[in-house]
């Protein structure tokens, strides 16, 4: 299993659960409120791959999810004073990414076709089928709210739960508009595909 | 027609986000049963699904840590820098009550400066109007002080308005008797303004006299008839020895 999908793991397992949350990045929070700045680095190896790639899921612009991925971390330090306990670090930097994301794209009103993107990793051009070109594109298609949805949930493999916090909505509307995302999916690519 | 898709499709997306009944599960397999291109449409929704779940999570590396230390330390030097410039304000006036003081401090410098501006500036102050007030009267008062008696007159005057405050603070019971001429002077008010001890009060033509006891404070008011200068006796007894006996001129 590889880095990334470990974190998520124990991430998704300690939010689905309704005990107190045990965070070790906690501990990691508390030195770099009270301690030494520099356990900040800690936190930032550790997430820095995950929030990476949830950008480049989103934005497909390596340089741009690069220079996302660090502003996203200097505005979680920055906010880390007002950082609630309650929460889990990772799901609470994920919220943060997500807005990061969903403003970029609001910014730039990109839709972008994968088959023009330069930045794009060649190795993961090359894992695609065909079929995964077409959905993506497609994907890229949809509107922000419904493409965030879709790339937390089957990219990113977040729990409903953690998907709801890092949109800030409900679980069952979190269910709902996956299937809505879906479904116009599912049209986009009967109608100009021949993906079924 | 259309009626029959959209109940399909609610059906559908009941059973895709969990929250379908077992009777609607019925309904929904007789739906998809009764027509290949309903269930077709159903199959290809679970074909996208399970396409969607395959994907799985983008893993491409990276390390931005080096540059997101730099930057958090830039960041925390230009504030420390900020905090550094105003080290002096923070450290002196950073409570509350320090501040508050300072800002008081200089408003009251402010209105010092302004009261004189004006003051200055308008010179309405009526000096006619204070001729042989306090100032130049006070003179004239008596200040009397021995180990258990203090005494102090004040007169003052304002046009034809003469005023006599008195000041007791005696343990003794001390009397006062205020002489003047009823052809230069017509008594508006004789009275005790405050008193710790027993009253006494009494007037005759031309004279008042009360007594004090502890804290007293007097006043008397004569307004003055003429022009011409006119004087006020006050005599002074403690257990009936003479304290003091003073003339008291008025212009």
């Amino acid at each position: 299993m590889k880095n990334d999908d470990k974190i998520r793991d124990e991430s998704l397992s300690e939010i689905n659960s309704e005990k107190p949350i045990k965070d070790d990045d906690h501990d990691i929070i508390r030195r770099v409120l009270f301690e030494s700045t520099n356990a900040y680095e800690l936190l930032v190896v550790k997430y820095q791959g995950p929030v990476y790639n949830l950008f480049l899921r989103m934005i497909h612009d390596r340089n741009e999810a690069e220079e996302l991925t660090q502003i996203v971390f200097i505005k979680a330090y920055e906010a880390l004073p007002a950082f609630s306990f309650e929460y889990r670090f990772f799901s609470w930097l994920y919220r943060i990414a997500v807005n990061q994301a969903l403003n970029e794209l609001k910014k730039q009103r990109r839709f972008v076709d994968i088959e023009k993107i330069k930045n794009i990793s060649e190795e993961a051009i090359e894992k695609d089928s065909d079929k995964n070109r077409l959905l993506q594109n497609a994907i890229d298609k949809l509107k922000d709210k419904y493409k965030a949805v879709i790339v937390l949930k089957y990219f990113q493999q977040l729990s409903y739960k953690e998907v709801a916090f890092a949109l800030n909505i409900t679980e069952k509307k979190v269910r709902s508009r996956l299937y809505d995302a879906r479904l116009q999916l599912k049209e986009m690519l009967e109608h100009n595909t021949d993906y079924f | 027609m259309w009626f029959r898709k959209l109940r399909l499709n609610r059906l559908i997306k009941a059973r895709m986000t969990g929250n379908i009944s077992a009777e609607q599960e019925a309904k929904l397999n007789k739906m998809l049963q009764e027509s290949d291109a309903e269930e077709k449409e159903y199959l290809r929704m679970q074909e996208l699904k399970q396409q969607l779940e395959s994907i799985g999570p983008a893993n491409e590396n990276i390390d931005v840590s080096v540059r997101v230390m730099q930057k958090i330390s830039a960041v925390n030097h230009a504030e420390n820098q900020k905090t550094h410039n105003f080290d002096v304000f923070n450290s002196y006036f950073n409570p509350l009550p320090a501040r508050f003081a300072f800002v008081m401090i200089i408003g009251i410098i402010i209105g010092a400066g302004l009261t004189w501006m004006v003051t200055t500036n308008t010179g309405s102050m009526n000096s006619e109007m204070l001729s042989g007030s306090l100032s130049s009267s006070a003179k004239q008062g008596i200040s009397y002080s021995s180990h258990n008696t203090t005494i102090k007159l004040v007169p003052y005057q304002i046009e034809n308005l003469h005023y006599l405050n008195f000041i007791v603070d005696t343990r003794n019971e001390t009397n006062f008797e205020v002489f003047f001429n009823q052809s230069d002077f017509i008594m508006k008010k004789s009275d005790y303004v405050t008193s710790q001890g027993n009253q006494s009060l009494s007037f005759n033509s031309g004279s008042v006299v009360f007594t004090a006891n502890g804290i007293t404070s007097f006043q008397i008011i004569l307004e003055k008839v003429h022009r011409s200068q006119a004087s006020v006796t006050v005599k002074t007894t403690q257990n009936q020895n003479n304290l003091i006996t003073r003339q008291i001129n008025f212009d």
